[in-house]
Order: structure tokens, then sequence, then C-alpha cells
């Protein structure tokens, strides 16, 4: 917990500075006549950040933050390596989906994190995974006209397209 | 005497068939509509409003209205059961709603969301209905001033509601103004902090983006961590019992 809350402090604290290295590409004072400038509010707000990540890393280093004398672990092993696998998979089906598109990749993601991340029974996973995909086009394709990204997966639709269209 | 007599004959035309059964269509159908995270009233009512070509003018603000009022309840399911608010203005329910169904008192969270929803509707809609034309000079005068001082009242109440570490609370109201400053500034037009024309920056960072990342995502890595593969809630009972009837 202790390193914990001292790295994110410091990491929040660098974002900050980024933010504010960032917004002053726009103009970060007033403009006469005109009002604030393009990056006065994310600078000044990104300031306001790293003031109070100074504050954090303060009150860390005098120990007078409840987290900064905790001595629990804040992830464990365990934790961590779900979150990695969560957190991959999230991306990768993110990632799939300007690729494969979302009906292929959705089912894969189900399947992964139903099947083996969340030990569910084949009937479970098989049926939300074929199920969900049913049910998104149908409610968004043909009943709501939003067309989702279907990668180089979009010439199998064009036959359900002139079905249901 | 005139509003009254107006009401009594939206009333009449209320209480015919076609309308009652469009009233429980539209209610079921905005249940689902906001219990779906990332779908609220708003976005419910503005989907299915080609839907409503198909019945009188009168029968579809019915059903409009019906939408919005079972969304309206229907965020209030995912806050409890899922503990990802499935609108916006159902953030506050995660925060006692939630607890109440780890400890397997889902059904009375519901319950008691439902009847809080009922009252709390009924109650506005008779005022409403009492004092919309004074509300309304209200409402007009009501300008960025007001709202200045609104979002003033906000944050000095979560400093005041947080914990004692003030920093943190500073830190994550900063970086939650930060984030609406992302996309096109409103005073120039100039695109700020869109990272290298990242398309989606441009527009702004969304409120349903970051409630899926936040509570969505967050409650989703939550749950793997502490429940260490088991499983953590207890099984909810169908049928769901009565507890008024007890």
């Amino acid at each position: 917990m202790r390193k914990a809350e001292f790295l994110m402090a410091a990491l929040m604290g660098l974002f900050s500075i980024g933010l504010m290295w960032k917004s002053t590409e726009l103009p970060i004072g007033w403009i006469p006549d005109e009002g604030p400038g393009g990056g006065a509010f994310p600078f000044w707000l990104a300031a306001g950040m790293l003031v109070c990540c100074l504050a954090i890393l303060f009150r860390w280093f005098r120990g007078t933050s409840p987290f900064s004398r905790a001595k629990d672990i804040y992830m464990d092993g365990f934790a961590f390596k779900n979150f990695v696998l969560v957190a991959g998979a999230l991306t990768v089906m993110i990632g799939l989906i300007h690729i494969v598109g979302v009906y292929v990749s959705v089912p894969l993601f189900l399947l992964y994190y139903l099947k083996f991340l969340g030990g569910h029974g084949w009937t479970v996973t098989a049926s939300l995974a074929v199920g969900t995909p049913i049910v998104t086009f149908f409610f968004f394709e043909i009943a709501l006209k939003i067309t989702l990204p279907k990668g180089f997966t979009e010439p199998a639709f064009y036959p359900l397209y002139d079905i249901f269209l | 005497m005139e509003t009254l007599n107006l009401l009594m004959n939206g009333f009449a035309i209320s209480f015919e068939p076609l309308n009652l059964a469009v009233v429980i269509a539209g209610v079921t159908v905005g249940l689902f509509i906001g219990a779906m995270p990332g779908l609220g009233s708003v976005n419910g009512v503005a989907i299915l409003l080609p839907v409503t070509f198909l019945v009188p003018p009168t029968s579809a603000i019915i059903f409009l209205a019906a939408i919005y009022y079972g969304a309206m309840y229907g965020g209030a399911i995912s806050s409890i059961m899922l503990g990802i608010p499935g609108a916006s203005t159902a953030v506050a329910t995660t925060f006692d709603g939630r607890p109440m169904a780890l400890k397997g008192r889902a059904d009375y969270a519901l319950i008691a969301a439902a009847v809080a929803s009922f009252i709390g509707g009924t109650i506005s809609v008779i005022l409403f209905t009492l004092f919309a034309p004074p509300l309304a000079e209200v409402a007009l005068a009501f300008g960025p001033p007001e709202e200045f001082a609104l979002m003033i009242l906000a944050f000095a109440t979560f400093i005041g509601l947080g914990t004692d570490d003030i920093a943190k609370t500073f830190f994550s109201i900063f970086i939650g103004l930060v984030m609406s400053a992302v996309g096109l500034d409103i005073v120039s037009g100039q695109p700020r902090l869109i990272f290298g024309d990242l398309p989606g920056f441009f527009h702004g960072v969304n409120f349903l983006v970051l409630a899926i990342g936040i509570y969505g995502i967050g409650e989703m890595l939550w749950v793997i961590e502490s429940s260490k593969g088991k499983r953590l809630y207890p099984r909810p009972r169908f049928p769901l019992p009565a507890p008024l009837m007890r």
C-alpha cells in the first residue's frame, strides 16, 4: 500500500507535468478582448493536479496519510496476474474490433473471459458467445440502423443486409 | 381552474386502452434500456423515436414518457446488481444499493429503489403541474452565474464529504476538469489535448466512456481481485421474495 501510494502520486505528478507541457502548445494566458487562451484551462488545472500530487507526496514522506503507514499488500501475485490477463484481453479485443470486427472479437473475448478466466460451463459460455452477437446485430444494425465496425468480415454481412434491411 | 380541466381531459385520454398498452410497453422497454450501462433515459428516448411513428401523436408522447420513466428506474437495477450505474442518474444508487446487494439483500434494495422512484416521480409530476408557469421564469433566470455557483457547491460538497485526504479529492476534481477540457476549446475553437489527432479525442471525452471505464471495468477488475476465483456473492433467489408482504 505504502509503495503503491508513492508510485501513483509520482506517476500522476509526471502525468500532470506532461499535460502542462502539452497545453503550452496553445496560449495559456489571458488574451485581451478574447478571454482565456485555448490552453489556459488544461494548463492551470494540470498545475492544480501537480500541486495535489506534491501535497500527497509530502504527506507520504511525513507519514501522516493512512496509506503511507499501511503495511498490507496492494496487489499480490494472484491479483496482478489476473489484472494482466483481463486488461490484456480487453486491449486485444478492442484492437481486434478494427481488424476482424465486433462480431468476431466479442465472441472470442467472451469465450476467453467466461470459460478460461471465469470457469463457467460450456452451456453458459456458448450461449452467451453466440447470443450476444446475434442480439447486438438485430438491435443495432437492424432495429436502430447503427452500423458497427466489422473489419475485413464486412462482405460476409451483405447477404444479411439484403435479407433484413 | 382551466389547468384542472385540462388535467382531467389528459387523464381521460391516458386511460384509453391503446395508451395504457403503450405505457406498459414503454416502461418495459425503458427498464431494459436503463439497466444497460451506457444507455440512459435520454439515449433511450432518442433511439426509439422512430418506433413512435407507428402510433398516433398523443400515444407517441406517452410512449416516450413511459420509456423515460422506465429507464430512470432501470438504471438502479444494474447499479444494485452489478455495481455499474445503468445511467448517469443512477450513480448515487451504487453507493448504498450495491452494499445491500453484497449482503444478499438485493431484493430490498430493488424494491426500495422502485418505491423511491415512484414516490419521487409522482411528487415531482404533481409539483410540476402546479408550478410549471412560475418555474419557467426561474429556469429562464438560471444563467451561467447560477450554474457556476452550483458547480462550486458540488465541488465544496465533494471536499466536505470526502475522506480526510483532501489532496486526493482535489486531484480527482482537477483530473475530471482536465478531461472535460479535452476536445475543441469553446472560446477559440482550437483543438486541445487531442494527442496527435486521436479521432475520438476531438469530440472530447464522453461521459459514457468514463462511466464504463471507471465503473464497468473497475468493477470487473475488483471482482476478480477480491474473489480469488471463488464465487463472491450469494446466488440470487428466484422468485424474489416480497419483503413488503412479510
